[in-house]
């Protein structure tokens, strides 16, 4: 009898155990079900349609063709060798730039002075705009004759005839560039702003007893103190300029002669433009490859989360 | 020149110039943008330059709104953008409290697979999702467009969620369990309201994003009763060619919106953005 209560209470209690145990499993559940359905499954079939001969227009032909599509993008397509280059630049250059110029205003956003709060809200607003629309803005600005770059460049003598920002291939992704630096660096020094408030304001008090400078306080004390906040803000920055393809979409859409094409605007072009799934899905795949294992070799070199300064 | 006086000298050369550079390349394309769409059409051509308008005019909002559709195009972003806010918020909310305050088998699993995903390139999802939508008689609604943002910023908002959490001690709910609340009444009455700015800064950061989707609707969207608002911007860029101010009207009236609420939250989006997954 007493040995039988005390089973029950076990199993009881077991019982309780479970339940407690699925909490955060019930908790996550929509989460993981949602994030699976439209995006892990998703993603898996970009790797199954990549394999396939599959053009919309026609669905007769649709077939699996094993690696011919990617046998086809390594050996013949220039154009893929091109968007590749192409994007190196667009994500080593925009990224480098705003990670300077975001971690000086931080830097400058750490400091007190007048008005802060004012000047922070509106400094960092390009933050908030739609790549399509900076596009746009930044179209309206360097128009060959209605924009006003040309005439205040001319005004303060720096050039004496209208440039024509979209007829060269430099010249466009320089136009770019600016414009998606214009939008990065308020990303860049919301993240390193907040890492900035972090570090404790006594060793700054106790570097500057020992005699440390300015730039021997930034490069020996700051920034390795803030150095994993700098690696995954560049990292994810990298990945989601890499992705971005709204801004150029309306800059230039990739021209001229394919000189901004970069490697999803070569995407989204043979996906909406020649309706070829497969192929756009087998670029798709090497783009996500290349982007993965850039990740990994970044985050392993940078030996992010092995320093101890504490 | 005494101390004093040079110390202030450095701080204009060191801390106001760079601040006023800053402000003005910031700002200056908002303004030339601001005053293109106050122009009239020919204006915009005029040489030399105005940089201001010489006839001020509200036409080209007038031909937006009467002419042009934004008005629908409006309804449908804010009806995409506050339902997908919704979506994130309540879901982040949840998963980040497990993922915050529990410890259980395969969370480094979770973990990954959610930071995982931050490395798919809209335009590789848009295809697959294509499909999907396509299977689901989803294409040319609203719904689509919903989904997508909702699932798309989940992980992300998770991750701010969780740092969020990270940051307010367990103790404070230990303490009113302590006094007599439940888990949940603790959870509603005593970390919910604390953690009120976060959620708002989540949600903003949702609604954001959601506002300026782009790739997915060009995916997903073709009738133009249906177009979101940088889809009918995009559209018309095409169309228009010569109507600039025009254009520039259609980005004040879509930057007007995410601008207003930017302004409120940016104080909380600081510290969230990436300390959730660093110290993760």
């Amino acid at each position: 009898m007493k040995r039988e209560q005390c089973l029950q209470n076990r199993r009881k209690k077991s019982k309780l155990y479970y339940k407690r145990a699925a909490v955060p499993y019930l908790l996550l559940l929509p989460v993981v079900l949602f994030v699976a359905l439209f995006m892990l499954w998703p993603m898996v079939n970009v790797f199954i349609m990549s394999l396939q001969n599959y053009v919309v227009i026609k669905p007769a032909d649709r077939a699996f063709i094993g690696l011919a599509n990617y046998i086809e993008i390594f050996t013949q397509d220039k154009l893929f060798y091109k968007g590749l280059r192409n994007s190196a630049v667009w994500v080593f250059v925009s990224v480098a730039l705003q990670t300077a110029l975001g971690f000086w205003l931080a830097f400058l956003l750490n400091k007190r002075f007048k008005g802060r709060g004012l000047y922070r809200a509106l400094v960092l607003s390009p933050w908030a705009v739609a790549g399509v629309m900076v596009g746009i803005i930044w179209s309206l600005i360097l128009g060959e004759t209605y924009g006003v770059l040309n005439d205040l460049l001319q005004k303060i003598g720096v050039i004496d005839r209208n440039i024509s920002w979209f007829s060269s291939g430099g010249r466009a992704m320089t136009a770019a560039i600016m414009a998606n630096v214009w939008r990065g660096i308020p990303f860049f020094a919301i993240s390193y702003l907040s890492a900035l408030s972090s570090v404790p304001d006594d060793i700054y008090e106790s570097a500057k007893i020992d005699g440390a400078g300015t730039f021997v306080t930034l490069f020996r004390i700051t920034i390795p103190m803030i150095k994993d906040t700098i690696v995954l803000t560049t990292l994810l920055r990298a990945i989601w300029t890499f992705n971005a393809v709204d801004l150029i979409f309306s800059l230039t859409n990739g021209g001229p002669n394919n000189a901004t094409m970069t490697m999803p605007l070569y995407i989204m072009s043979k996906f909406k433009g020649e309706l070829d799934y497969g192929y756009a899905s087998s670029l798709a795949a090497i783009a996500t490859l290349i982007m993965m294992i850039v990740a990994f070799v970044y985050i392993k070199g940078s030996r992010m989360g092995k320093e101890e300064m504490y | 020149m005494n101390v004093k006086q040079r110390r202030r000298i450095a701080r204009i050369f060191w801390l106001h110039l760079p601040l006023a550079v800053f402000i003005v390349i910031t700002l200056a394309p908002f303004y030339w943008i601001l005053v293109t769409s106050l122009k009239t059409s020919t204006e915009v051509f005029a040489r030399p330059i105005t940089y201001w308008p010489k006839v001020l005019t509200f036409e080209n909002y007038r031909y937006l709104f009467r002419d042009l559709g934004f008005d629908v195009y409006f309804r449908n972003s804010l009806i995409v953008s506050i339902s997908a806010t919704c979506i994130v918020s309540i879901l982040a909310l949840i998963g980040g409290y497990a993922m915050s305050r529990y410890r259980f088998k395969g969370k480094g699993l979770v973990y990954v697979l959610l930071l995982f995903t931050q490395m798919f390139p809209a335009v590789v999802l848009m295809i697959p999702l294509f499909e999907t939508m396509n299977k689901l008689r989803l294409i040319n609604t609203l719904l689509s467009l919903i989904i997508t943002c909702s699932v798309t910023n989940l992980p992300f908002c998770l991750f701010m969620m969780m740092g969020y959490y990270n940051s307010i001690p367990r103790s404070l709910e230990e303490a009113a369990q302590v006094d007599g609340c439940s888990l949940l009444g603790a959870v509603f009455r005593v970390l919910l309201p604390t953690m009120r700015p976060s959620i708002v800064a989540t949600g903003a950061y949702a609604f954001i994003n959601s506002w300026n989707v782009f790739i997915y609707a060009t995916a997903f969207i073709t009738k133009k009763a249906k177009y979101t608002i940088p889809l009918a911007l995009n559209i018309f860029q095409g169309e228009f060619n010569t109507n600039y101010s025009g254009l520039a009207a259609g980005c004040v009236v879509a930057l007007i919106p995410v601008l207003v609420i930017f302004a409120f939250i940016q104080k909380n989006l600081a510290g969230g953005a990436t300390s959730g997954a660093v110290k993760g």
